[in-house]
Parts: C-alpha cells; sequence; structure tokens
C-alpha cells in the first residue's frame, strides 16, 4: 500500500507534457524494435542490420517508461499544468503560420521559381508576422530576393530553382 | 610537437582565403553572439552548406571562428541587456549588468575582449601541445576502445547537457535510430527507408541541425517578439585602467585554467566552465558579498573560462573524433563533409587541416581583439535589429541551405519537420544536443561494435577484456549513477516532507 502510494504521488508530479511526449517515445521505440527483427538482429558474432537499432528502440522504449513514471525535478520537467503552452494567446497562430509558410514555400519554389517564390515568402513574413508597413515589406522582401540570389546562384553557385519565370 | 607542422598551419592560416573566410567566420561569430536567440550551433548549421564551394580547410577555418567569435560576442548582450546573447556568458550578467548600470559597461567590455583574449591564445597554444600527443595514444585504440570511448562521449553530453537524465538518454537513442537509417554499412540493406529512394543515405545532417537549431529556435522566438531594450548608457573607458588591471590579472588566468581543464571534458564545455570559474573568484575573494554588484573580477573570470573551453573543445575532437560539446559535434559533421575523418590519423591524413585550424585559432584571436574594441559602438548597434526583419533571413538561410546540400526538395521537408519536432522537443525541454551528438556517431559507433564483435566471435565481455575500453565504460557507469544519486535523494526528502506533512 505505502509503495502504490509512493507511486501516486509520484505519478501526479509526472507533467501531462512528459506524459504525452514519453507515449509518442515508447510508441516510436516500439515501432523501432518491430522493424528492427524484421530487417534481422543477427547473432552476436556477426549482428544483423537490425542489431544497433533494436537495441536504440529498446532503450528509447523503457526511458520513455521512465519519463512517464517518475516525476522530474522543477528544472527538468516540461511546463507544469498550470503553466501556459502558448506564452501568448496569438503565439499558436503565429508558430502555425510560420510553419505553413515553410510548407508552401518548399512546394511551390521548384515550380515558381526561387526569386518570386522567395519574394512572396518574405513578403507574407514581414507583413502578417512581422506587421511591417507596405512600402518596407515589398522594399524588403525585394532587396533581400536579389540579394540571396545573386550571393547563392552566382557567388556560391548553388543551382537554385528556377521555374517557369527562368530565375 | 614538430615546428615544421606549425609552420605548415601558418603557411596555410595566413594564404589570403583562408585570412579572408577566418575574418568572416569571426565577425558573423561576434553578430552571431550578439544576437539573442541565435547561437553558434545555429550559425554554423546556417553556414555549412555555404562552405560546400570552399577547400576543407577553408571551411573549417571559417566555421571555427563562428564558434570563438560567438564567445567573445555574447559578453555585450550580458552587459548591457541582461541578457545573455550566448549561454556561456549567462554568469557574466551578473557582475557586468551591475557594472554597466554604474556606467561602467565599457571596462566591462573591455576587460571581457582582452580576458578572452589572452584565455583564447593560451588555449590555443595548450592545444597545439597536447593534441599530438594524445592522438599518438589514441592510435593504439581498437574496435572496443573506440565503441566505449564513444560511449562515454555520448553519456558525458547527455548528463551534463540534459536537465533531466532520461530525456537525455531518449535523446540519444533517437538519435542513433535517426543515424542508422539508410544503407547498412555492412550489408548493404536498407534501413527504415520506407521505399524512398532519397532516405538510401539515411536523413541528412544538415536538414536535423538546421531543423532543430534553426527552425525551432524562430518557432519558439516568434512565439513572443518583443523589442529588446539596450540599456541606455554612454561606452566610453573601453581599455581598462591599472586598477581595472589589478583586479582582473589573476582571475583572467585563473579563469583560462579552469576553463581549459573543464572544457576538455566531454559534455562541459563553456558553460560549466563559466560558473565553475566564477563560483572560484567568489569563493576565494576577501569581499564574496560584493560579487553580483558589478565586480570586474566576476566578468573577467568567466569570460576567459568560456573562450579558453571553446579552444580546449578541439583538443578531444581532433585528437581523439569525439566531440565534446553540440558545437563540436556540429565541427565534426562539417568535417565528414568535407571529408576529412577526425581522429588519431588526422595529424599524418591532413595536416594542413588541423595545423591550418589551430594557427588560424591565434589569428582570429587577434582579429577578435582588434574588431572587439573599436567596434563596440557598432556592435551595440547590432543589438537594435529587430526580430522581425531578421528571423525570415534565419528562414531563408535554412531554406536555401537545407536544399543546396543535394538539390532536394524532400531534404527541405525533412528541415521543416525536425523544425517542428524541435519547437516540441524545446516545449517539452527536451535537449536536442545529445541528438546530434549521437546522430553525427552512430555510423562510427555502429562500426566499432561490430567490428568488436566480430573480431570477439561474438563476446561482448571484449570490451570488460581490455583495460582501456573498460576504463572508458567504468567512468560513464559513474556518470550515469551521479543523477541518479542525487534524484533518489531528492525523492526521498520529498517523500519524507509530504508524508509528515499529511
Amino acid at each position: 500500500m505505502l509503495m502504490l502510494s509512493k507511486v501516486n504521488i509520484l505519478m501526479k508530479r509526472s507533467t501531462r507534457y512528459d506524459r504525452w511526449s514519453s507515449l509518442v517515445l515508447f510508441l516510436l521505440g516500439a515501432s523501432i524494435c518491430y522493424g528492427s527483427v524484421n530487417l534481422g538482429l543477427g547473432t552476436w558474432s556477426a549482428p544483423g542490420s537490425g542489431f544497433l537499432p533494436f537495441g536504440a528502440g529498446l532503450g528509447l522504449s523503457l526511458f520513455s517508461v521512465g519519463i512517464f513514471a517518475l516525476p522530474g525535478t522543477k528544472r527538468e520537467s516540461a511546463p507544469s499544468v498550470t503553466e501556459k503552452f502558448w506564452p501568448r494567446p496569438e503565439s499558436g497562430k503565429v508558430v502555425s503560420l510560420v510553419l505553413l509558410s515553410l510548407i508552401v514555400y518548399d512546394l511551390i519554389w521548384t515550380r515558381l521559381g526561387f526569386s518570386l517564390t522567395t519574394f512572396l515568402f518574405l513578403v507574407f513574413l514581414f507583413r502578417v508576422i512581422g506587421k511591417r508597413k507596405w512600402w518596407i515589406t515589398i522594399m524588403g522582401a525585394a532587396v533581400i530576393s536579389g540579394i540571396a540570389y545573386v550571393l547563392f546562384q552566382i557567388f556560391l553557385e548553388c543551382r537554385l530553382p528556377t521555374g517557369f519565370v527562368g530565375f | 610537437m614538430d615546428i615544421s607542422q606549425i609552420y605548415l598551419g601558418f603557411q596555410t592560416a595566413l594564404t589570403p582565403l583562408n585570412l579572408l573566410f577566418c575574418a568572416i567566420g569571426v565577425t558573423l561569430g561576434q553578430i552571431v553572439g550578439i544576437l539573442p536567440g541565435l547561437g553558434p550551433a545555429a550559425a554554423i548549421a546556417l553556414l555549412l552548406p555555404a562552405s560546400f564551394s570552399l577547400p576543407s580547410e577553408t571551411a573549417i577555418i571559417m566555421l571555427a571562428g563562428v564558434y570563438y567569435g560567438s564567445m567573445y560576442g555574447g559578453t555585450i548582450t550580458s552587459v548591457l541587456l541582461n541578457v545573455p546573447g550566448e549561454s556561456s556568458s549567462v554568469v557574466t550578467c551578473l557582475d557586468g549588468y551591475q557594472m554597466a548600470r554604474q556606467g561602467r559597461a565599457g571596462p566591462a567590455l573591455g576587460i571581457a575582449a582582452f580576458g578572452s583574449f589572452i584565455a583564447g591564445t593560451i588555449g590555443t597554444i595548450t592545444l597545439m601541445l597536447l593534441s599530438p600527443p594524445l592522438a599518438e595514444v589514441a592510435l593504439k585504440f581498437g574496435p572496443p576502445e573506440v565503441f566505449s570511448l564513444m560511449a562515454l562521449g555520448m553519456m558525458a553530453l547527455t548528463i551534463f547537457v540534459s536537465g533531466s537524465i532520461l530525456k537525455g538518454l531518449s535523446m540519444a537513442a533517437v538519435g542513433v535510430i535517426i543515424g542508422s537509417m539508410g544503407m547498412d554499412i555492412i550489408s548493404g540493406r536498407p534501413r527504415f527507408t520506407f521505399g524512398i529512394h532519397e532516405l538510401m543515405d539515411g536523413i541528412g545532417f544538415v536538414p536535423v541541425i538546421m531543423g532543430l537549431f534553426g527552425i525551432a529556435e524562430v518557432l519558439i522566438s516568434v512565439e513572443e517578439m518583443e523589442k529588446t531594450k539596450v540599456f541606455d548608457t554612454t561606452i566610453k573607458d573601453i581599455f581598462p585602467t591599472r586598477q581595472d588591471w589589478r583586479e582582473s590579472f589573476l582571475p583572467i588566468f585563473r579563469g583560462t585554467a579552469i576553463g581549459f581543464s573543464l572544457g576538455i571534458l566531454p559534455g562541459s564545455g563553456g558553460v560549466i566552465a563559466s560558473f565553475a570559474s566564477y563560483a572560484v573568484e567568489k569563493r576565494i575573494s576577501k569581499t564574496p558579498e560584493k560579487f553580483g554588484t558589478g565586480v570586474i573580477a566576476g566578468v573577467a573570470s568567466p569570460e576567459s573560462a568560456n573562450n579558453s573551453a571553446a579552444a580546449a573543445g578541439f583538443v578531444p575532437l581532433l585528437a581523439l573524433g569525439l566531440p565534446p560539446t553540440v558545437v563540436m559535434a556540429l565541427l565534426l559533421g562539417a568535417l565528414l563533409i568535407h571529408g576529412v575523418q577526425p581522429g588519431p590519423m588526422l595529424f599524418q591524413a591532413h595536416p594542413r587541416v588541423v595545423w591550418g585550424v589551430i594557427a588560424s585559432m591565434y589569428i582570429g584571436n587577434v582579429m577578435l581583439l582588434l574588431l572587439n574594441i573599436p567596434l563596440i559602438p557598432l556592435w551595440v548597434r547590432c543589438l537594435k535589429i529587430p526580430y522581425q526583419i531578421l528571423f525570415p533571413l534565419i528562414l531563408l538561410f535554412c531554406l536555401i541551405g537545407s536544399y543546396s546540400l543535394n538539390y532536394s526538395v524532400i531534404d527541405v521537408g525533412f528541415m521543416v519537420l525536425f523544425g517542428f519536432v524541435g519547437y516540441l522537443m524545446k516545449k517539452c525541454k527536451y535537449e536536442p544536443a545529445p541528438l546530434i551528438l549521437a546522430l553525427v556517431l552512430t555510423p562510427m559507433l555502429e562500426n566499432a561494435l561490430r567490428q568488436s564483435l566480430i573480431i570477439s566471435r561474438g563476446n561482448p565481455l571484449i570490451f570488460f577484456q581490455r583495460p582501456i575500453s573498460l576504463g572508458f565504460l567504468v567512468a560513464a557507469f559513474c556518470l550515469l549513477l551521479l543523477p541518479i544519486f542525487s534524484f533518489f535523494r531528492k525523492r526521498r526528502t520529498e517523500l519524507l516532507e509530504q508524508s509528515d506533512s499529511s
């Protein structure tokens, strides 16, 4: 009983974020173990392709159980339940928009070309996220796109996507 | 130590191209150190792709310059903003900011620059003296010793860097998993490639570090974009007075010694060195109560310590191929990308690279001193660049950098994915450093492990039967026990307190 009550105290201290993250890590570790067995663990004298990943997957699963069950100190634990995940109400929206802009950039820049995509990307970030004035946004985006093109395409000889525009 | 090698090093470092890129590296490092939210790891990650077209020694000279240059720059924000530009300058805030409030920002920045120069130079000389003999010893290592050494390095970094040992170990395991993706080096079988052709070579090192350090940092920073407030003071009397020198002379040398001794150990780096040197100064001071109120020794010692620790970190990297910090892991990755294998053979196989980099560190330190003192007002202006302008540029660099490695949009996709993962890791307080180190070391670690087992005909006890290997493993085990003991002691006290109160 005493043991159980100790475990209960510990479980209360492990934060919600720690529990979710440990669950994800456990699933990842277990999947890697499964995949490694399929790859072949080999023998001690001739380790197979799955030998090292199996060890890492097993270790990950065990560590994640530890994170789930054991509390951390204040310094090491993820934010407590009372602590807000987003520091400001609009933080989530800003982070999502930045991530979305990166994904869209990656999807379209081979079609639109480096310069045009970069210009649109910078306009979006300066105006929507940075809340700059329109003329600063347009000027800044145009100048930076141009400098980036000259620096990377001409000086550093990177083969940046040209797209239908040709540059 | 062969004097002809030093001559070769200076001959390499003093070519116009290498001088130019050394200057670029230290200047960028200085700026990176100044700008809060952009550390040397992220800067090296951003610059790595730009270095591909350069000769290997030039690329490493530039990237190394970014690292030790950032140590100089981190002081400026600590003194003027009370916000450390660099984690190893955290402790400088205590007395540096108080000095600025008393109108002594100039001497604080000046002594930090001179102390950093002295420590950086002594650190480089010690690096030059220590690395070759250590590399000779390491030449005798077989696969079991190499495996145990890497296990020790990973354990040390995990324990010293991570707040939670379990989280650190789980990140190291994730690093091993990611590092083992792609074609198996021995059997040639694809592992966890999911039929994607681009994954046959594994997930690139560059997209992972750019995601974890570049994108994730930006995502965290854009959550709260507030204007930074620079302490409104006139920067005057940058050159320390005779009294300042008298008070700082011994702390600089003590900081240098402490910094180098701790910086050479895996996992410690400049942060622990700067805190330890500050603690030592406070302990031996006749007026410890004055620390935290603007004592110049409280700036001189930690700033010297973090610079000599930066030089010391190169010893295990160059001599053993073992990066003691995450920035060194990035430099290891950079060396590997440029076809240079760090470790015992480095001094024989690539003398131009290794001696060129070491010699460039002398030159870089002189450049930093020349840049730092007269340009302090300019660096202060850099602090006023709004983050709303800065973060799109960082994102753009990340996008171009990850694409230009293989000209692959899949790499860019992985970078964005790891950026998001890194963001969540930061939110849940998982440190990326063990993951990066494990990712970089996994190919060598796996090779050493499998070779050892083949040599011993399947006897895993081989790691315990060879004395050097056993020593490394015992050290790793002892490191593991430290936080476990401390954890159970804390818990016991807490549980006792809780049962008493109920």
